[in-house]
């Protein structure tokens, strides 16, 4: 689609805040949006009152027995609570057990030699296997897919007045996406960063995050899809708990990277 | 329900209190239900979105923001992305919607509506969506209730996508237009009494 000018993307917001746009019109509303205050405001006053829609269904009485089930299911959430806690965090599980050396036992003498053999097989096995490891940490999934000379990789710089920049890496059966984002903007302590995979059906949540120490994000794209079937991915910055809009970012949004046309050459 | 009593209500749900989340979905389950249902279509689901609203309410009622809205169309506003989500991906078209119907249990939405001191905010959107032509109404709710692009409402009306494109947009600025000059209304009618 060509660039709809300032008017004629203006003119378009009340379609774009009931949900309604293509991804290409959308994307250039959400341009103007960033910057344009009296977009802005027009947006805002089309959002109060897209938020009164519901009210306009028919009005159905939930079943009686519906609030049982809903204090059930908390009940059994908070059951569930402590065990998950117990569960060691995901990027500990791919690390193989930390050896504790041994002394004293005279009969480990003679079986030192066959059991240090069988660890260094078993070390090697486990790395082997967490390096493709679902389980393993993003970052470690990133330096795998870089790696490997099939994977393809999209750089991104947002603009001169940003120091954002990302990293976007495909791997070669188009199933797996990883991204890093570096030099993200310092947030508040109440604030989170939150992904969004963006198909012709428009955005979807991906999940909020938090970035390291080092401001960087690494994020193994939590796609339903394969990758190809995405437009973008983005991040936006949004409350604790993620953006209060549907299925659309409500903060600051600081970074986005396209995904490329699958490349079909080496198919029949 | 007062501004005050909720907010008791949802410091009391920060405390874990069972009985303020009890007394919450008592006051809006049936609204949360009635949007659920309208978007999925589907009984079981409907079930399933309400309870993933009212346990998004229990573990963060925080995210409530008086300032910037009301609780009802908060928890609308979460009800239906739910619904959309869950709508999107068990890809089920919204053949069953009806997206000409308008609300005839008025009453039943002001008693919610009224407690959260709205009386007139219920009341008013159907006034307001019933001066609509339809075609411009039944565009907006299928866009934003059935989560549908304005290519997928044309294909469902059976349309050329650049009429339902203008349906939606100038039925929503005839929507602002109407609730602002109500707005204005109730502001006057405020200052004179």
């Amino acid at each position: 689609m060509s660039k709809l000018s300032r008017d004629e993307l203006l003119q378009l917001i009340p379609v774009y805040v009931v949900g309604a746009l293509l991804d290409d019109e959308r994307s250039q509303v959400e341009a103007l949006l960033a910057d344009d205050l009296e977009a802005q405001r027009i947006e805002a006053d089309y959002r109060d009152i897209s938020v009164l829609l519901p009210l306009s269904v028919k009005h159905q009485p939930a079943p009686a027995d519906l609030k049982s089930k809903l204090f059930q299911r908390i009940h059994e959430d908070s059951i569930a609570e402590p065990q998950a806690e117990a569960t060691p965090p995901e990027t500990l599980r791919v690390l193989p057990p930390r050896k504790e050396k041994r002394k004293g036992n005279p009969r480990q003498r003679y079986i030192l030699p066959l059991v240090a053999g069988l660890v260094v097989v078993m070390v090697g096995m486990i790395f082997v296997l967490t390096t493709r490891d679902e389980s393993a940490s993003p970052q470690t999934i990133f330096r795998n897919l870089y790696q490997e000379a099939d994977t393809e990789k999209v750089y991104v710089s947002i603009s001169d007045d940003s120091s954002t920049k990302g990293t976007l890496l495909i791997s070669n059966d188009g199933e797996d996406a990883v991204l890093r984002v570096e030099e993200l903007p310092s947030i508040a302590t109440d604030q989170i960063f939150q992904l969004w995979m963006v198909d012709a059906d428009g955005p979807m949540s991906g999940g909020i995050y938090q970035a390291d120490e080092r401001s960087q994000l690494y994020v193994v794209i939590p796609t339903e899809h394969p990758v190809y079937h995405y437009v973008r991915f983005g991040l936006s910055i949004e409350p604790e708990g993620g953006s209060p809009l549907i299925n659309a970012p409500s903060g600051e949004r600081i970074f986005s990277v396209s995904v490329p046309e699958e490349d079909l050459s080496n198919e029949g | 329900m007062n501004p005050q009593e909720l907010e008791t209500l949802l410091n009391g749900i920060q405390q874990n209190d069972e009985s303020a989340l009890s007394d919450l979905y008592d006051q809006y389950a049936n609204a949360v239900f009635s949007v659920a249902i309208h978007i999925v279509q589907h009984q079981q689901d409907a079930e399933e979105v309400t309870q993933d609203v009212f346990l998004r309410l229990w573990n963060k009622s925080e995210m409530f923001d008086p300032e910037k809205g009301t609780f009802i169309t908060w928890i609308l506003t979460i009800t239906r992305r739910i619904a959309i989500d869950r709508q999107r991906k068990r890809k089920r078209m919204l053949d069953a919607l009806n997206p000409l119907y308008m609300d005839e249990t008025p009453y039943l939405w002001e008693t919610i509506a009224g407690k959260e001191n709205q009386n007139d905010l219920h009341q008013s959107l159907l006034t307001a969506l019933g001066e609509l032509r339809t075609e411009y109404r039944e565009a907006i709710q299928l866009a934003y209730l059935g989560g549908m692009t304005h290519v997928e409402v044309a294909e469902k009306l059976n349309k050329p996508i650049g009429t339902v494109k203008s349906h939606i947009r100038i039925g929503m600025e005839k929507l602002r237009t109407i609730w602002m000059s109500k707005e204005v209304e109730s502001s006057t009618k405020r200052d004179n009494e």
